[in-house]
């Protein structure tokens, strides 16, 4: 069965969990035109989902997939693309993890992975090259994410395989659940943890001791070595290799961009900050660095309380996130108290943002006497109260009284809550929004277009935080205003060539930190071509996977047309962040002005080639992008008179 | 030999393992090194381990400081400088 081709492992994993029937079939009938994890994954979706399926149920599909680099020497190429119908609306779930994992499942043989159907009784998938059973996880079952992970390398008898699974919260079909991979690594949004336990597969376990190879070893080689040098001595690297993704919360801090109390304001007081900030982090807690599979520039590190309330508690990956959410939104002025909460969302297989923007909202909505304590089972909610926040969060994770409520997220608590509790409930498209926008306009675009409703990991802008140069920033997207946040123009260009470029990367199986995201000394997408072509032999331009990365964008755009139907409606921010100005700190008044929103906006779709009143891809740009079955598909769904505009 | 120097510097990024697999198949492949890394994070508990083969009792294929390549490769390409060489018999 194992493929022959060069970068791919080759072959596609299906598995049917209804009927229990395992099969594969060659990848090479996706690639190139998909390239490889997301690309491919999004287009097994659009083409096997129908219209009337909803996120739990057995016929909705989760695909696995590493990139087409991964596996290789390609310096961040670690990373795997898990999407599916989201958990939050029917419109398109994605979410994306580093770890050991996907180098792993190439090393099995394979770069996908497709599960549909439901089993009976709780299973994991037990990959061994070849070999691959589902497993009983009734043992499993109600574990955290951690004793899951150990149970199965006892289960298997061998320590040195990689796993990834869903924890308590999961099994519940809380939405806020995410997916835990190689222990600490998690794809987090739209809920995909809960997809997993709708299925009743707790876990994937895999061990490969194949090969990947590459066309051109040589050449690849000294490219490697070169891009690799050139990324470690990176500004970028330097800070990440000492404070990892932390270092940028003080950034965005500055630039008023860390929600505060649930957007009460976006901007983090001094006297807060002082006690979360990562210095605090790296000098308190920090005993240990890591990086994932191939990577030269280590964002990870461990952390352990030696002291305090939370002594003993060891937490293996906080991210600028953490800051944002735990420190910002909840406004935790307590280091080792946000270090607890994420662990502890990590165990019971919750998503940090979604779990704490939910949280957020019912602080908010008790503070403002929408709730009582005979909602919250007693509990008295007020901002920074870590005690309670990690009660609730507990709560939410086994469906518990009032966390029953908040399990559904912030948009659906709110329905069921009522009595004007919808005005403290940020959300893009039915799923919680964790980014301070006001501030930065094309950080603030990309948040609120993205398809997976409300990320940053489509096309925001990092680089106004980076504070790109004009010089860089007319060299590498053609216009001038990349690193100025406040400004609005250009910003549709810019925020285009990212959702290409992470189109791409998420396919690649490329982190955007070694990408050209954060810092104008990144991989480049000429770089990105010359490694593709010379580790599959297949001769690709910049130009070439560009459209590649355009195509991938597309497709997951087309996905939410024809299974949810948001229009540019969607694709406003929360009425409140474009009414209410920002109150404090240096971008003091700043708010998103609705008619400069309207203007990009309208930008942003004519750049694209989108229909300026639905937002939808025209069928002109579907077929120039060889799209040709999206257009059957919305043919048969009788929604191809909305191609045009009419 | 090759000496692991740095063993607190080692991050888990297996790029060791990596090029040291691309010397003996010319693929990568994690199973086909003479260097196995076992950082502490992996299994969370145990201390972090690199263990090198230099004898076929250990594993296949063992450490052959890179015959006919310039310079061993892990050496050359860990971004920690993990790493050391040092003339002596295994």
């Amino acid at each position: 069965m194992r493929g022959l081709k060069y970068g791919y492992a080759g072959n596609v994993l299906r598995v049917d969990l209804t009927n229990s029937r395992i099969y594969t079939k060659p990848t090479e009938n996706y690639f190139p035109k998909y390239i490889g994890g997301r690309g491919i994954n999004q287009w097994i979706l659009f083409k096997e989902l129908r219209q009337w399926v909803t996120p739990f149920e057995p016929s909705n599909i989760i695909c696995f997939g590493a990139g087409a680099l991964v596996g290789t020497l390609v310096p961040g190429a670690a990373r795997m693309s898990i999407d599916s119908k989201s958990a939050y609306n029917t419109g398109i779930g994605s979410g994306n993890s580093g770890g050991w994992f996907a180098a792993e499942l190439k090393f099995a043989g394979y770069d996908n992975i497709v599960i549909h159907g439901k089993s009976k009784q709780p299973v994991y998938l037990w990959i061994e090259n070849d070999k691959v059973l589902l497993r009983s996880a009734e043992e499993l079952w109600g574990k955290t994410t951690a004793e899951t992970e150990k149970l199965i390398k006892d289960d298997i008898g061998q320590d040195d395989i990689q796993v990834l699974c869903i924890g308590p919260a999961g099994e519940n079909l809380v939405r806020p659940a995410c997916i835990v991979v190689s222990g600490f690594r998690v794809a987090g949004r739209c809920g995909l943890g809960a997809i997993m336990g709708s299925k009743n597969i707790k876990a994937i376990a895999v061990k490969g001791t194949g090969a990947i190879r590459i066309k051109e070893p040589g050449e690849f080689m000294t490219l490697v070595e070169k891009v690799s040098e050139r990324l470690r001595r990176s500004n970028g690297a330097k800070a990440r290799r000492e404070f990892g993704t932390l270092r940028s919360s003080t950034l965005y801090r500055n630039l008023s961009a860390s929600p505060y109390k649930n957007y009460q304001d976006d901007y983090i007081p001094s006297e807060n900050f002082a006690k979360i900030s990562p210095e605090v982090f790296h000098n308190s807690f920090e005993v240990d660095r890591y990086s994932c599979i191939t990577c030269p520039t280590p964002c990870g590190h461990v952390y352990f309380i030696g002291s305090g309330p939370y002594l003993g508690t060891k937490c293996f990956k906080a991210e600028s996130n953490s800051i944002w959410n735990f420190g910002g939104r909840l406004a935790i002025d307590d280091a080792g108290a946000i270090l607890k909460a994420q662990e502890e969302c990590c165990q019971l297989g919750l998503d940090i943002d979604n779990t704490s923007s939910v949280i957020a909202f019912a602080i908010d909505c008790f503070q403002n006497k929408i709730i009582s304590k005979k909602h919250t089972g007693g509990l008295e909610l007020s901002w920074g109260d870590h005690g309670v926040i990690l009660a609730l969060i507990k709560k939410i994770a086994y469906r518990e009284g009032f966390g029953n409520i908040l399990a559904e997220g912030s948009l659906r608590a709110s329905q069921k809550l009522g009595k004007g509790s919808e005005r403290y409930s940020f959300h893009i498209k039915g799923q919680d929004l964790i980014e301070g926008i006001r501030s930065m306009k094309g950080w603030a675009l990309g948040v609120v277009v993205s398809a997976r409703g409300g990320t940053h990991t489509r096309g925001a802008l990092a680089t106004e935080c980076m504070k790109y140069s004009h010089e860089d920033s007319q060299r590498i997207f053609g216009v001038k205003t990349a690193g100025d946040a406040q400004v609005y123009e250009g910003k549709p260009k810019i925020v285009i060539y990212f959702e290409y470029v992470n189109s791409l990367l998420d396919s690649l199986g490329v982190c955007f930190f070694t990408g050209n995201w954060t810092s104008p000394d990144g991989m480049s997408p000429q770089e990105l071509a010359q490694f593709y072509s010379l580790t599959t032999g297949i001769k690709t331009s910049e130009a070439e996977l560009i459209k590649a990365g355009e195509r991938i964008h597309n497709l997951e755009k087309m996905f939410n047309v024809y299974h949810a139907g948001f229009t540019r409606n969607d694709d406003y921010p929360p009425k409140r962040l474009m009414e209410e100005p920002i109150k404090s700190g240096p971008l003091k008044g700043e708010v998103l002005r609705r008619e400069d929103w309207d203007k990009m906006l309208s930008e942003y779709y004519s750049l694209h080639g989108w229909d300026q009143k639905t937002s939808w891809p025209n069928k002109e740009k579907l077929e120039e992008l060889d799209l040709f079955e999206c257009i059957e598909t919305l043919l048969q769904a009788k929604q191809i008179h909305h191609l045009n505009g009419k | 030999m090759i000496i692991v120097e740095n063993l607190l510097a080692c991050t888990g990024c297996l790029i060791c393992e990596m090029v040291c697999s691309f010397h003996h198949i010319c693929s990568y492949s994690r199973s086909q090194s003479s260097i196995k890394v076992d950082k502490s994070i992996f299994n969370k508990v145990k201390e972090s381990r690199i263990t090198i083969s230099y004898k076929k009792e250990q594993w296949d294929p063992v450490c052959d400081l890179c015959d006919g390549e310039e310079f061993p490769l892990c050496i050359r390409f860990c971004p920690e400088n993990v790493f050391k060489f040092e003339r002596r018999n295994a």
